[in-house]
Parts: structure tokens; C-alpha cells; sequence
């Protein structure tokens, strides 16, 4: 036993002194470096636009079905097309979100039997609310279609609500007969002013 | 015997005389000296910030030892936008080596839906105005930016500004809570940059 006490005390001497200098230049390199930072705490809002209501405000020939399958699309049927039809929608849509979103023209999905979708076109018309006519339920037989002071993009606040009008027109010059049509119109919108 | 006295008296009377003598000519000097340890400490001593739009929320607070600005950014969209601006100052008593700032994003798969960008301005000697009007899109025409590592003297102050830009447009982000840090490391500067 005391052939190796030289060693042992030798040896707790060498890690006591490389622990005394290793902590040592620790306190040094602490004291002589430092930092200053920023730290930000990011949530994001969400984004989101509905329909809350439509009405079909003129037609050459109504639609057989119109209906809203998703909180943001609008679907149109209509058949036995020929020759010329369109309509006009009113849609009154909502933010949602937590957060200002820019409302573009929609975008559009045509499904037919036959003929070509480009025979299709659909222009948007937004308004910002208030508007001075009853749109909803008054008579609208003699309105003159777009109303004025309407933009190709607008700008909603989270919990408000725009006017858009829709014109869908179906035209062939040929007598094409069309039997089954089917547009879906999708809510185009960016969250962001 | 009386010389032999006379000769031990007389050299006494030697001894005594060279004693005297060399203290006369020679003397101590001391030269006391104290040596005291500078320190080395940068911290924020202002900060200000601008955001894009007004319906993201932001609350901003600076730590009590001024070295860590937190900053609270809710309700963003994408396309949003924020520039914080933070003087710094070395109040230390020796010169900083200001190095790049590391930029952590958490958690990582959020790191590509935000621009994060930064410049340093200065340093300067003066207390000076924070810009507010920097834009991120136009850094290569703003003067006086400086690329680290910067030596910051005793005084100097230095304006770090960051550039935070939320550009997703997915909904999957919705809703999420993103941390970014930006740590700016410090260091005694040497001469050499060692």
C-alpha cells in the first residue's frame, strides 16, 4: 500500500492543479467575451375568406343549380346550352381570418360534355361596403350591370366583408349544343394588403 | 603593545569612516507600480423599431442588464415585414471585437419562409439618431456599413439592424409560433485579430 501513496498523492495533485487552471481561464475567457442578442417571440395570424351569401342577380336562361359545396367556391350547372347565356352573381364574402387579405378575380373551373371551356369567361367586379343599394332583396331587375366604382382588386380587414359581382358568359358563335355544363368558382386571395 | 593598539584603533577609525562613506554614496530606489484590469462589456443602450403593416401586434422589452432585447411579433402575415435597430456601446474599458452575429431560427423547418438579414453601421464616436428608414432591399446603397469583425473602442457606439421578412403564403404556417434569435458575440480585441 505505501509502495503506491507517492503516486496517488502525485496524482490527486495533477487533476486538483489542471482543475484550478482550467477553471481559471474559464472565469478568464467569461469575463473577457460576452453577447448582446434579440430574441423575437414570431405568431403567425391565419388567412382565410368565405361566402356568406349570393344571389343571382340576371340571367339569359337561370341556372339549374347553384350552390356553395366549400366555404370559399360557388358551383354553377347548367345544360343544354346553345348560342349565347350568362349571369350575373352577387357574392358578399367575408375575412375570416386574423389578418387583411387582398381579393383578386376568381379563379374558374369549367366542366362540359363537349366544346371547349375557353367558350367560357368570367370578370369579377369588387366593391367595398357599404353600398347604397339593397342588392340582397330589393328589385334588381333594373340595375345597370357592373355598378360603378368597382375594382379589379380590394383590400378586406380581418371580420369585414366586399361585394364581388360575378358576369359568367357562355358564347359560340356555332351552334354548338352543350348538354352538361359545370363551372366551379374558387375565391382567389392573397393574406396581405 | 602601544602599536598594536594604535594600529587596532586605527583601523576602527577605517572601518568606521568607509561605513559612513558608502552610505553616503549609495541609496534604494523603488519604483511602486499598480496595475489594474480593464474590462471588456458591450450592451444595448437604445433600440427602436419599425413594422410593415398595422394589424400584426408587437411588445418589445430590454432586459434589465441591457443585453438581451425581447421582442414579441404576433398576428403576422406573409409579406410582412419588420426592422429593429439596437445601438450598441462598448461601456467596457477596453476595445471589442464585434463579431457576425449568429442568426438560429426555430423550429428549422420554418427557416425558409423567412429572410433574415442584418448590417452593422459605424462605429461612431457620438450619440447619433436611429435610422428608421432603412429598407433591406436597398443595403448595398446605405454608407457607412461595416462588415465584422469590428473593433468597438471605449465609447464607440455601433448600430446593428435587423431585417425580418415573413414570406410564406402557405396555410400550413398558419397559426405557428416561430423564435428567431440573433446573438451578436463579443471578444477583447486583439491586435492581429486573434
Amino acid at each position: 500500500m505505501y509502495k503506491y501513496r507517492g503516486k496517488i498523492v502525485g496524482l490527486t495533485l495533477f487533476t486538483t492543479s489542471l482543475l484550478i487552471v482550467l477553471t481559471v481561464l474559464g472565469v478568464a475567457r467569461a469575463y473577457w467575451s460576452g453577447s448582446v442578442s434579440v430574441k423575437m417571440d414570431i405568431k403567425i395570424g391565419t388567412w382565410g375568406s368565405r361566402i356568406v351569401k349570393w344571389r343571382v342577380l340576371r340571367y339569359s336562361h337561370p341556372p339549374q343549380h347553384l350552390f356553395s359545396p366549400e366555404a370559399d367556391s360557388l358551383e354553377v350547372y347548367r345544360s343544354n346550352l346553345t348560342g349565347r347565356w350568362y349571369m350575373w352573381i352577387a357574392v358578399l364574402i367575408e375575412n375570416n381570418g386574423t389578418v387583411p387579405i387582398t381579393l383578386y378575380e376568381p379563379t374558374m373551373r369549367v366542366l362540359m360534355t363537349n366544346g371547349s371551356s375557353k367558350l367560357v369567361t368570367i370578370k369579377a367586379y369588387l366593391y367595398h361596403l357599404p353600398i347604397r343599394l339593397d342588392i340582397w332583396n330589393g328589385d334588381v331587375s333594373k340595375l345597370k350591370l357592373p355598378l360603378k366604382g368597382y375594382f379589379k382588386n380590394i383590400c378586406i380587414d380581418p371580420g369585414k366583408k366586399a361585394l364581388m359581382l360575378i358576369n359568367i358568359v357562355f358564347s359560340s358563335d356555332s351552334d354548338i349544343f352543350i348538354k352538361d355544363m359545370f363551372i366551379v368558382i374558387k375565391l382567389n386571395y392573397r393574406p396581405g394588403t | 603593545m602601544r602599536g598594536f593598539r594604535s594600529i587596532m584603533v586605527l583601523l576602527v577609525l577605517i572601518l568606521m569612516v568607509c561605513g559612513v562613506a558608502y552610505a553616503h554614496w549609495t541609496d534604494r530606489v523603488r519604483i511602486l507600480g499598480r496595475a489594474k484590469m480593464g474590462y471588456e462589456d458591450v450592451r444595448i443602450i437604445r433600440y427602436c423599431y419599425v413594422k410593415c403593416c398595422l394589424c400584426s401586434r408587437l411588445e418589445s422589452q430590454l432586459s434589465q442588464d441591457r443585453l438581451v432585447l425581447y421582442i414579441s411579433w404576433e398576428n403576422i402575415h406573409p409579406s410582412c415585414k419588420l426592422l429593429v435597430v439596437i445601438l450598441l456601446k462598448n461601456t467596457g474599458s477596453v476595445p471589442a471585437m464585434i463579431e457576425a452575429p449568429d442568426i438560429n431560427i426555430n423550429p428549422q423547418n420554418m427557416s425558409e419562409f423567412f429572410i433574415v438579414k442584418y448590417i452593422f453601421l459605424g462605429p461612431f464616436s457620438r450619440d447619433i439618431e436611429l435610422p428608421k428608414y432603412l429598407e433591406s432591399e436597398n443595403l448595398s446603397s446605405v454608407k457607412c456599413i461595416r462588415r465584422p469583425p469590428i473593433q468597438l473602442d471605449p465609447g464607440q457606439r455601433l448600430v446593428l439592424a435587423i431585417f425580418v421578412h415573413f414570406r410564406s403564403c402557405c396555410k400550413s404556417c398558419m397559426e405557428k409560433n416561430v423564435v428567431i434569435e440573433v446573438t451578436v458575440n463579443h471578444k477583447l480585441w486583439c491586435r492581429g485579430g486573434g
